[in-house]
């Protein structure tokens, strides 16, 4: 559960739209210090574009994004990066001609010490990142030779080398296999106990954000329509609508994964 | 300073140190009389296109952006020289010394085509790939029929000039040897700093590189006004060289030159087009020496051979065979 209730990031009233598409729609949500947010909802409902705001790659028509009480809507990315939230790509965006270690320390240089460090404080970051997140044998090796768990293992690797108070996961663990996932996720818990840091996780795997995350905010095309913990946004029957249509046969497949 | 001193002594530093040190050797053996012109010709060709070929490379080799028109600065830089030179051709004859007016003329060329390149680059670098090299092809034209309006010299924009050919030209290998020094140690120092891991993050992937932190807008405008500073800096010295400047200079096929060596070379190095430059100035040579109808022929067929087989280069084939070389080869 959150420490002190200390809000780090506020999400007020956000609508973004493309051409006719309401992609976003009045959504507000708040991100306690230390918690991890799951964020769920079909595909389509607007998780990424959500990201995609709150990283400053979208600016919204309405709506602020507050982030350690800064009003931050609407900044380049490069700056909101600096202030210290990092993320990861669903699609992951290895620097592919480059060493691991240096996809790392690009990380390292341009974050939140950007302007502060030296090449080698860089490169001692980018080790114990590497080290702590599993690639340090693969640190010399390109990028793009990567395997994809590898890749998203780099993915992380690179935001948390941003040294950021605020990481956003957008799906990490997607396209892995069960042993796979299983590993992201102690990767995972062990970023939340050593490493202190503040997580939102867009997820898709349920049984993942139902264990891992303190409070899940739900979306549908483009709303937010739920929130809560979650077994709260479990047993929500809007939730259950939304993901599967029938609530009849959603409370079965919840009660389902529930044992599973 | 600490910063700079420390890029100098790395590993990879070491070619570039070994090129200053060869041309420096045969700079001092010509003027000393054991080389003769027309072989120091040769290693003068050399550090041009090395030159031109580094020029274009911080902007497309670095950074990503493949630019047809980056014949534009040396053009720039070429006629400003030759401009200020005939301009005051009567002074230099009655003992104004030369140099200060060549520099002038490049310092005007240069800063010139510095200025262009922020202000053209912020608008053409929020382009990506064909529409980038396309929008710099229009750039191009634009300043090449603006200078060809130029009726001051012969007309038509060219620039001779109506004095014999001074005895100081002789010294022009000096003259290249600093712009090649100069050259070579920007070109290393941006690749290598930490500025150059920007530039290496947005070509790799730019959307990702500026939400890592890297101010990618600015970064490409600063790669872009730093290769425009080289660019006309060889002009510049080229202009000297021939001692006239005609709108040849800024055709489209010495921008295709540059690119070529990149290609060549390897992408994404400093040695890569060094390496370039040799060998297209090595096959130029021989072509054009023995075969010279077949010239462009044979290195069209190169270039399509090593575009389609060797797509990392010269660099990056020695970078992937021999791991043990990365450490200089970068």
């Amino acid at each position: 559960m959150a420490e002190k209730d200390i809000v780090i990031l506020r999400v007020e009233r956000i609508t973004k739209r493309f051409g006719g598409l309401l992609a976003l729609s009045d959504v507000t949500f708040e991100v306690n210090q230390g918690e991890i947010l799951g964020l769920i909802g079909p595909n389509g409902a607007g998780k990424t574009t959500l990201f995609n705001v709150i990283t400053g790659v979208y600016k919204p028509e309405e709506g602020r994004v507050i982030f350690k009480d800064m009003d931050i809507t609407g900044l380049r990315p490069h700056k909101i990066a600096r202030m210290g939230i990092a993320r990861t790509h669903q699609i992951v965006k290895p620097f592919g001609d480059l060493t691991v270690l240096e996809n790392t320390m690009i990380g390292a240089l341009y974050g939140r010490r950007h302007g502060h460090i030296t090449e080698e404080e860089a490169r001692d970051i980018a080790l114990n990142i590497l080290e702590f997140v599993g690639l340090k044998e693969k640190a010399d090796l390109p990028a793009r030779i990567l395997n994809i768990q590898e890749k998203k293992r780099l993915e992380l690797a690179r935001a948390l080398a941003e040294e950021p108070e605020l990481l956003l996961l957008d799906e990490v663990l997607a396209g892995l296999n069960p042993s796979e996932v299983a590993k992201m996720l102690d990767l995972l818990r062990k970023i939340r106990s050593e490493k202190n840091i503040t997580m939102i996780m867009i997820e898709h795997v349920m049984h993942a954000v139902m264990n891992l995350a303190d409070r899940i905010v739900v979306l549908h095309f483009g709303r937010k329509i739920a929130e809560g913990t979650p077994e709260e946004v479990a047993s929500n029957p809007e939730v259950i609508t939304a993901y599967l249509g029938d609530p009849e046969m959603a409370l079965k497949f919840v009660k389902k994964l529930k044992k599973g | 300073m600490a910063e700079i001193t420390k890029y100098l002594t790395k590993p990879s530093s070491y070619i570039m140190w070994l090129l200053i040190v060869i041309f420096g050797i045969i700079g001092v053996q010509y003027y000393a009389g054991y080389i003769s012109a027309s072989t120091a010709a040769i290693f003068m060709d050399l550090m041009k296109f090395i030159g031109i070929a580094l020029s274009l490379a911080v902007i497309m080799s670095y950074t990503g952006y493949v630019s047809f028109g980056h014949v534009v600065f040396f053009g720039i830089g070429g006629f400003f020289t030759a401009y200020e030179l005939s301009k005051y051709s009567q002074q230099i004859l009655q003992g104004a010394n030369p140099y200060t007016i060549f520099l002038m003329g490049m310092l005007i060329g240069v800063g010139l085509s510095v200025l262009l390149a922020a202000t053209v680059g912020a608008a053409v670098l929020r382009l990506r790939g064909a529409f980038f090299a396309i929008a710099t092809i229009g750039l191009d034209y634009v300043i090449l029929y603006l200078e060809m309006t130029y009726r001051g010299g012969a007309g038509g924009g060219e620039i001779y000039f109506n004095v014999s050919r001074p005895k100081f030209l002789e010294e022009t290998y000096f003259v290249f040897f600093v712009a090649f020094v100069i050259t070579l140690i920007v070109a290393y120092i941006v690749k290598v700093s930490k500025f150059g891991y920007g530039l290496a993050a947005i070509r790799e992937d730019e959307d990702a590189a500026e939400v890592i932190g890297v101010d990618t807008v600015r970064y490409k405008v600063y790669a872009f006004m730093i290769a425009a500073g080289l660019a006309a800096i060889w002009g510049s010295v080229y202009s000297w060289r021939q001692f006239n400047f005609t709108p040849e200079n800024f055709s489209l096929g010495i921008s295709v030159d540059m690119i070529v060596m990149n290609v060549i070379g390897g992408l994404g190095t400093f040695i890569g087009p060094i390496i370039g430059a040799f060998i297209y100035y090595i096959i130029y040579r021989l072509t054009n020496t023995y075969l010279p109808q077949l010239a462009y022929i044979i290195l069209g067929i190169i270039v399509v051979a090593v575009v389609s087989f060797l797509p990392e280069g010269v660099a990056g084939l020695i970078r992937s065979k021999f791991p043990d070389l990365r450490k200089y080869v970068e």
